[in-house]
């Protein structure tokens, strides 16, 4: 210690450093990025690995209470001295906390850095969790075609990894079937078809996973795979297959009521709320969407994202039933969420529902305040983060023709409709969605 | 529908039916019940033989599942379809009992639209003066809302009243 004080006096005495904080802590600053990059240019790579892992060391004894706090620079100092086992352990760590604060970006960075430190046949338990919460990560930033590709990368090493848990292959198969279909939500059409045949392909394997799943108890990683299924049965296939979404999700809801944590639970009743929409069952997704959002008021409840989708999904069966201030209630409580826990797309679905509401209750003074709240968001955060906005425009235009204002009424139609080829291709490969 | 697909209209709700219904994140999804109400409105808007089948299937539909807006919405178009065919009496109760329900829940616009039928209705059975005050009722809404298109259209009517 007396030696590197006496080395940092000199270095400040020869104006390279300066001491930028004497208390709590001595800190010392380069005068200038340039000094700091050539002073690391001066060591050899082995040098400088040694260095940041003597580094890591300290940080990690001096703040061995304070580990999450420094995850991330912990990570980044066992990355630069090739410590592949800890520099992972705290990428992993690092990154879930800052997905946590909604730091999603940089979460990605961390883990993009950590997958990094593997050579692509590298079989380990530890290759496959970085894979794998990438891919995660990815979705949340958009990205799920990626994801698709990480997760496959993921069960490849899982299969070479035998004798691995069987229900981290169920979680990945899930993980497949739930990112394709967001692809599908989320794609341009000219994008989107040999997208979905490579998801396509993956399902017969998945309901052979789902088959050796069936012995097992009731499991939430089982849950979530047939609430998977039961989404994709209906959002991927061409045409829906309402019956077997109604197996899996009835399956899916049978498991995850005997399960401890109720947010399984909740999503299982989502799943089963949305087969009930599509089976033309309006009271029934309305009773189900109700069901689920009582199940999340209560105080134990603690995950915020399911809440949100249970408060947006009843605001939405609220709406489709004609309740339309009761839904605005709901969908405001919703919008609010959405803006506290960081959920941009959600908080713009949020909005576009209650302008829906708005437009039934001809209350265009409140879809046009709508309409420029959701564009502000937009240009905050692209459309890619939002989602798509099409029938957002169309509603606009809606308010637009009403009003008299033709010439801005016909801008915002064609707008939505060259948005809506884009999206879902030529009339004749339209849903019933787009015709409506 | 931009101008001059109007027409296209009946071909769109067809092409609705036939495929399956999906909830949609970012958009709308419709149900039948969606589009039943649609074909109703549609009916109501051009006439045509099945425009009172369509506007009673829309009203049943509407009733299962205590729709309220849809209720009326199905009304008002079967209130059309019974002054097209000279029920006075029925369209007078169903449009009444629309209007009452549009202003209940409450949809202004809805409402101005449904006193423009009470105004037509009015004027066929030759309650003239009635259906002056009734149009300067719908014009009152329709201004408020700025309802310029609608409010056009009224005052056009008054012009022929």
């Amino acid at each position: 210690m007396p030696d590197l004080l006496q080395q940092l006096a000199v270095a400040e005495a020869a104006g390279l450093t300066t001491l930028a904080q004497s208390e709590p802590e001595l800190v010392y600053s380069f005068r200038h990025a340039l000094i700091q990059e050539a002073a690391c240019r001066s060591l050899t790579k082995f040098q400088r690995a040694s260095l940041h892992g003597t580094i890591g060391e300290v940080l990690e004894a001096v703040y061995a209470t304070r580990s999450a706090e420094f995850a991330g620079v912990l990570a980044v100092h066992f990355a630069e001295a090739r410590q592949t086992d800890k520099a992972v352990v705290y990428a992993l760590q690092a990154a879930r906390r800052a997905v946590s604060l909604y730091a999603r970006e940089e979460a990605y960075e961390l883990l993009r850095m950590a997958l990094a430190l593997f050579e692509p046949a590298d079989v380990s338990l530890n290759h496959l969790a970085v894979l794998e919460e990438l891919a995660d990560v990815l979705r949340l930033i958009r990205g799920s075609s990626r994801a698709v590709a990480l997760y496959q990368q993921a069960l490849g090493i899982w299969e070479k990894l035998h004798g691995s848990d069987p229900v981290a292959a169920v979680r990945l198969h899930r993980k497949i079937i739930e990112a394709g279909s967001e692809i599908r939500g989320s794609v341009d059409f000219s994008e989107l078809t040999s997208r979905v045949a490579a998801v396509e392909a993956l399902r017969t394997s998945v309901l052979a996973g789902l088959e050796l799943t069936e012995s097992l108890a009731p499991h939430a990683e089982v849950a979530r795979l047939l609430m998977a299924l039961a989404t994709y049965a209906w959002s991927v296939q061409t045409p829906p297959d309402w019956d077997a979404a109604l197996r899996y999700a009835q399956a899916a809801t049978q498991i995850a009521e005997q399960l401890p944590n109720p947010a399984e639970f909740s999503a299982a009743l989502g799943a089963f709320a949305a087969t009930q929409f599509g089976k033309g069952q309006l009271s029934n997704y309305r009773d189900v969407a109700l069901r689920r959002l009582a199940l999340c008021r209560v105080q134990h409840f603690q995950d915020l994202p399911e809440k949100l989708e249970a408060l947006r999904d009843a605001g939405s069966a609220l709406m489709y039933t004609g309740a339309y201030q009761r839904a605005l209630d709901v969908l405001a409580e919703a919008e609010d969420l959405a803006r506290q826990i960081h959920a941009v797309d959600q908080q713009f679905n949020s909005l576009i529902l209650q302008s829906q509401c708005w437009l039934r209750l001809d209350r265009w003074d409140q879809c046009l305040r709508i309409e420029a709240e959701w564009t502000n968001l937009e240009k905050r955060f692209g459309q890619q983060r939002l989602g798509l906005s099409c029938f957002a425009v169309a509603l606009g235009a809606i308010v637009r023709a009403h009003r008299g204002e033709l010439d801005l009424a016909r801008s915002q139609r064609q707008a939505s409709y060259d948005a809506m080829i884009a999206f879902t291709g030529p009339p004749e490969e339209w849903f019933r969605n787009q015709h409506y | 529908m931009a101008e001059g697909e109007f027409a296209l209209l009946p071909n769109h709700l067809e092409a609705a039916l036939q495929r399956s219904p999906r909830l949609a994140r970012y958009g709308s999804a419709a149900s039948d019940l969606d589009l039943y109400v649609l074909y109703a409105e549609l009916g109501a808007q051009q006439g045509g033989p099945d425009s009172q089948a369509h506007a009673v299937r829309a009203l049943e539909a509407a009733d299962r599942l205590g729709h309220p807006l849809y209720q009326a919405i199905a009304l008002r178009a079967l209130g059309v379809a019974h002054r097209r065919d000279g029920a006075w009496a029925e369209a007078d109760v169903c449009l009444s009992k629309a209007l009452a329900q549009f202003q209940a829940v409450p949809a202004k616009w809805q409402a101005a639209r449904t006193l423009v039928e009470c105004t037509k209705l009015e004027q066929d059975q030759g309650h003239i003066a009635q259906a002056h005050m009734t149009a300067q009722l719908a014009l009152r809404e329709f201004v408020a809302l700025a309802a310029a298109p609608d409010a056009a259209r009224v005052v056009e009517m008054l012009r022929h009243l």
